[in-house]
């Protein structure tokens, strides 16, 4: 009257196997849950009952304890209930009671037995290989997720009845086609010939993408700052197959597992509204969720209209951006969230958004405009390798042609490529030509650059000569790269 | 309904119920059993099963149907009548199951019985 089936549960973006012990004793009949389990698990009692009733099982008169092991993990979610219903059925003698030891069992029951998706199938079914697990069951919405996991064989399952079948080996079982890599989601965004005018930003955007950098646009209202950066993503190379799995890896736990993973090679591009707390950014929650900057790992966070965020939600981004890393820590334990992600900001210069603009006077007060600056503050402007001033269109450039972002991503993917291959990213001032390390070292001590921001301004120096093909910085590099840090 | 002995009329439904009981083969073990922890108004054994059971009656359904009138709270003291009756009888290895008989009373001879199994647990 024991039986023991395995199911899985997340913290942050890593899969944990969890034992789903049954046991039926005699005595007064009781349904119990032990082993930390949250709200939505403990309702299950509810589900798996009516499951196994509308599929035609008795619902065992006995005391029933279920124990989630190990004990003093926190289990959430609803994606236990096809291991509760089907530990029960082992342990009642109709699946054979070993049947269940080494295969791994995902699924919310609906009432009448069918079996539904759930969340953060991927982690958890490659969690099942680190331990051991070659077989899977899971609902039919996850089938694509559990097929890409190498080494697991994974069967999906409509509903309590088929999943029985399917154990006891009465029922031929379902293999569900593996999700494929997709370079979809490029022609979403808006493309750079759309763009017109604005040529120090489009460069500054092109640097961005090759060396990865975060990039700041300053500029009047209506002068294209925010359909510039969404045009970032399309000159993006695409992500490698592990990259892709790592960003859907991060999606399946987000999604809730709504409908199919999509596996795109396209890198993500997030823009959360101005009004997002700080739990909204880095994630957070009585029960952790991945929050934006997780969400645009390996991709782009942009922040539109940066001056409305509030100081305290932009400044926890310091720390993320620099680890690539999001560690929220609660009662007992804590979880981590990768969060690599390029930054991109578009501000107004000032409230009324005319500051230094060509075609209109500024009408804001000093104090103003000063209260308004406040609002980045220094060491979030300190980590902003790119910042660029975007002035208003001239008609004359209304009906310029500029280059497609296939053929700037052409150039992007080239620059990349040449940057792996000397592969060395703490690039120090040694690779430095002698009149390039001289106008960095005046620049550093006239405008008092901080060790990170000299730092910087290498790295973008180093963009920007992979860019223009060369195999040393030479001083216009690092002119143009100073440029970029000091114009605001 | 002034003047009516409610008291009488409760043992009369509880008499019903337990002779449609009797009459499908139960065996009454036990009527208004109580203790400290509350009350069952039958415990009867089906083959090896010991059944509790609460009879509930109404004469009208104006106020919801007899059975609804059984909730978690009630529920919840017989639960506890139970386990106290399991232990005392050192029975606690045996399999339970609790029913609910509900009466409908509409008058001397036309009684409707409509038994509950395992309407809780």
């Amino acid at each position: 009257m024991f039986a023991v089936a395995k199911a899985a549960t997340v913290l942050g973006v890593n899969g944990h196997i969890v034992d789903v012990e049954v046991d039926l004793a005699r005595g007064l009949p009781s349904f119990e849950i032990v082993g930390l389990p949250d709200t939505a698990l403990r309702e299950s009692r509810q589900r798996v009952r009516a499951a196994l009733k509308n599929q035609g099982y008795a619902f065992p008169m006995h005391r029933l304890t279920v124990n989630l092991a190990p004990g003093n993990l926190r289990k959430t979610g609803s994606a236990f209930d096809l291991a509760i219903a089907l530990g029960i059925l082992a342990a009642g003698g109709l699946i054979p009671e070993n049947r269940l030891q080494d295969v791994l069992v995902l699924g919310e029951l609906s009432l009448d037995g069918k079996i539904r998706g759930v969340g953060g199938v991927l982690p958890m079914a490659m969690a099942a290989v680190c331990e051991g697990i070659t077989e899977a069951l899971v609902p039919v919405d996850n089938g694509s997720e559990a097929g890409l996991v190498q080494g697991l064989s994974a069967v999906v399952v409509q509903d309590l009845a088929e999943a029985v079948g399917v154990l006891t080996g009465c029922r031929s079982a379902a293999v569900p086609k593996p999700a494929e890599f997709l370079e979809t989601g490029y022609s979403a965004v808006n493309d750079l010939s759309e763009v017109k005018g604005q040529l120090t930003a489009r460069r500054a955007l092109e640097i961005a993408a090759a060396g990865r950098h975060n990039l700041l646009l300053v500029g009047p209202p209506g002068c294209g700052k925010t359909m510039l950066a969404r045009c970032l993503p399309g000159i993006l190379p695409p992500l490698s197959n592990q990259e892709a799995v790592e960003v859907a890896r991060i999606y399946s736990v987000a999604n809730g597992g709504l409908g199919q993973l999509k596996l795109t090679l396209a890198p993500p591009f997030r823009s959360p509204h101005h009004s997002s707390t700080k739990a909204g950014i880095i994630g957070g929650g009585l029960l952790p969720h991945p929050g934006e900057v997780t969400l645009a790992h390996r991709g782009v966070l942009f922040l539109d209209e940066v001056g409305e965020f509030g100081r305290s939600v932009l400044d926890v981004l310091r720390q993320p951006l620099e680890d690539g890393v999001v560690s929220l820590v609660r009662y007992g334990y804590s979880v981590k969230y990768p969060s690599e992600c390029q930054l991109v900001m578009a501000a107004n210069p000032c409230p009324c958004g005319f500051l230094g603009s060509s075609i209109k006077e500024c009408t804001c007060t000093g104090r103003e405009i000063a209260a308004y600056r406040r609002r980045l503050s220094g060491p979030l402007l300190d980590r902003i390798d790119l910042q660029v001033w975007m002035d208003a269109l001239k008609p004359k450039d209304y009906h310029t042609k500029q280059e497609s972002s296939d053929k700037v991503r052409k150039r992007v993917v080239a620059a990349r490529k040449a940057g792996d291959n000397t592969c060395d990213t703490n690039l120090g001032p040694a690779d430095l030509s002698a009149c390039a390390r001289q106008i960095l070292e005046t620049a550093a001590e006239r405008f008092r650059l901080s060790a990170r921001a000299v730092q910087k301004t290498i790295k973008v120096s180093r963009t920007v000569a992979l860019l223009g093909q060369s195999c040393q910085i030479g001083a216009e590099h690092v002119a143009e790269a100073l440029t970029y840090r000091l114009s605001l | 309904m002034a003047g009516i002995n409610l008291r009488r009329q409760g043992n009369r439904y509880e008499h019903m119920a337990a002779g449609y009981l009797k009459e499908r083969g139960y065996k009454i073990v036990a009527r208004q059993f109580r203790c400290r922890q509350g009350e069952i108004d039958i415990i009867a054994e089906d083959g090896a099963l010991i059944v509790f059971v609460e009879v509930k009656g109404r004469r009208t359904c104006a106020f919801g149907l007899p059975e609804e009138a059984v909730d978690w709270r009630k529920q919840n003291r017989i639960r506890q009548a139970a386990e106290y009756f399991l232990w005392s009888r050192q029975k606690t290895d045996h399999l339970c199951r609790f029913d609910v008989v509900a009466v409908y009373d509409k008058g001397p001879q036309k009684c409707q019985i409509n038994h509950i199994k395992s309407a809780f647990s």
